[in-house]
């Protein structure tokens, strides 16, 4: 595996983009890339813990069945890398956040993620700068599991600077986009990961964002599907803010780091393969 | 006012039983599909209620000529929303258990119920205040409203005083999937049908069971 790295590492030497793109060229991606988007059918690869090749999955596959109100934004394919029982575990937990967020932002978003961790979350973020990195990075230093859903195809890396994590994510845990390898890297497809991010996550929490920032569009669809969708309260410290607010007229819930263990997990699944759900025990 | 359930649950439960219960109302609450070919929850509960009808304690509380009246969120709710209560009606309709009369809506958001503190939780006049209701040309002999949990029944009781000013002559009553017990000594099993009573008393709103 590491040698396709490498490679990709040579390109990024060669290469001075702000994009990286193809850490695959020894064919570490070729059974992606699907001909016909629309009529493609999976390719199967027998050996799906391993992280040796992208794999193209549906989102029902990949989290269980979807209502009608899910299935309204869903992409039609996901293409995944990584271990995809990750995300049969529940309950996975978006924490998300500005890209430049204050030094508070940051050491809560530790403080959270580490919580989260101990009661075997899994993270799930956009590696993305900032809170994202931040949870990604404190969720595989604590021992937890994480996802990361990405706005730019899994063969490329986007921001350069997490180069290093997008490999250990794939390597060890789920990396998860929409867009096939070849896909252009542009402003729309955040919004567009932001939606999907939100249907893979059980809830999520918003760490800190300004009133322009992606996260929202995350937090909307969060309460779209009827999820739990929590603001850390510290965001309410400025008082500029519109977003927090409307959002919780609409159904947010404020988090309260030190109460965080009550709040939380009440209506959250707790046990694994939820979205086999089939094997659930309705009534006895 | 007299309520439906059908399940109850302990969200503190810690025993499997518990869990099941507890289980079941994520289910519910997501609208999530279970079983093979998948099925949504609300079409699960629906069904199953049309096929024990006969048997279940609640049975007159539904048939073609109720208005089933699913009940507003604690919040505001944009457009494509899921809204569980109503995927019930709609549920409920397919089955011919009645037919859908979308009245209530919620103008000001009030304090999620489920969230909150039992000394924050909105009364059912806070209710009262923050839901209206949308006449109709007819007048409905029959209302059913339709909530997926009751805890203490604040919500069911301010969108009835609501309706029942509204449509003055019709008999309204409330049915939830589940219901909620605050003790595990009060839970036995998670299927448990019953009939019970929700009243205010002093601004405060009792349930029995």
């Amino acid at each position: 595996m590491d040698h396709y790295f490498q490679s990709a590492k040579k390109m990024e030497e060669t290469i001075p983009k702000h994009v990286y793109s193809d850490f695959s060229v020894q064919g570490l991606y070729k059974s992606i890339t699907p001909k016909n988007n629309m009529a493609h059918v999976p390719e199967r690869n027998e050996d799906q813990d391993s992280i040796k090749n992208i794999t193209t999955i549906s989102v029902e596959e990949l989290i269980g069945p979807l209502n009608e109100i899910e299935k309204k934004y869903a992409p039609l394919w996901l293409y995944i890398a990584g271990d995809r029982r990750i995300a049969k575990i529940n309950p996975r937990i978006s924490v998300i956040g500005s890209r430049h967020p204050s030094q508070e932002g940051l050491k809560n978003a530790e403080n959270l993620v580490r919580y989260l961790i101990t009661r075997n979350a899994v993270i799930v973020s956009g590696l993305a700068l900032g809170i994202d990195t931040t949870a990604h990075k404190i969720a595989i230093t604590n021992g937890g599991k994480t996802i990361a859903v990405l706005g730019n195809p899994l063969d490329q890396c986007y921001p350069k600077e997490n180069y290093d994590l997008q490999k250990e994510i794939i390597r060890n845990h789920l990396a998860v986009s929409q867009f096939k390898s070849g896909h252009p890297i542009q402003p729309r497809n955040f919004p567009m990961r932001n939606r999907t991010m939100a249907l893979i996550s059980d809830a999520s929490i918003v760490v800190e964002a300004g009133d322009s920032s992606g996260s929202l569009s995350q937090g909307w669809e969060t309460l779209r599907l009827g999820r739990p969708l929590f603001i850390l309260d510290t965001v309410l410290n400025n008082k500029e803010l519109l977003w927090p607010r409307k959002m919780i007229d609409y159904g947010a819930k404020l988090l309260s780091l030190k109460k965080m263990a009550e709040q939380l997990f009440e209506f959250l699944p707790s046990y694994e393969n939820m979205a086999d759900t089939k094997n659930v025990t309705l009534y006895t | 006012m007299i309520t439906h359930l059908i399940s109850h649950i302990g969200p503190h439960g810690t025993t499997d039983k518990e869990k099941d219960a507890r289980n079941l109302m994520f289910l519910i609450k997501q609208e999530k599909l279970i079983s093979n070919p998948p099925i949504a929850m609300s079409e699960y509960i629906a069904r199953k209620i049309a096929g024990e009808l006969a048997v279940l304690p609640f049975k007159n509380f539904f048939g073609r000529d109720v208005f089933l009246v699913p009940i507003p969120k604690s919040s505001l709710m944009a457009t494509g929303t899921l809204w569980v209560p109503h995927r019930l009606v709609q549920a409920l309709c397919k089955f011919n258990l009645g037919s859908e009369f979308n009245c209530l809506t919620r103008i000001k958001p009030v304090n999620k119920a489920a969230f909150a503190k039992p000394g924050d939780r909105p009364t059912a006049i806070g209710h009262y205040e923050t839901i209206s209701v949308q006449k109709k040309l007819e007048s409905p002999k029959q209302i059913l409203l339709v909530d997926d949990v009751v805890t203490r029944g604040a919500t069911l009781l301010g969108s009835a005083s609501r309706l029942h000013e509204a449509f003055p002559d019709a008999v309204i009553r409330g049915f939830a999937v589940l219901r909620t017990v605050s003790e595990s000594k009060f839970f036995d099993r998670v299927d448990s049908p019953t009939i019970g009573t929700i009243k205010l008393n002093n601004g405060n709103t009792y349930r029995r069971p």
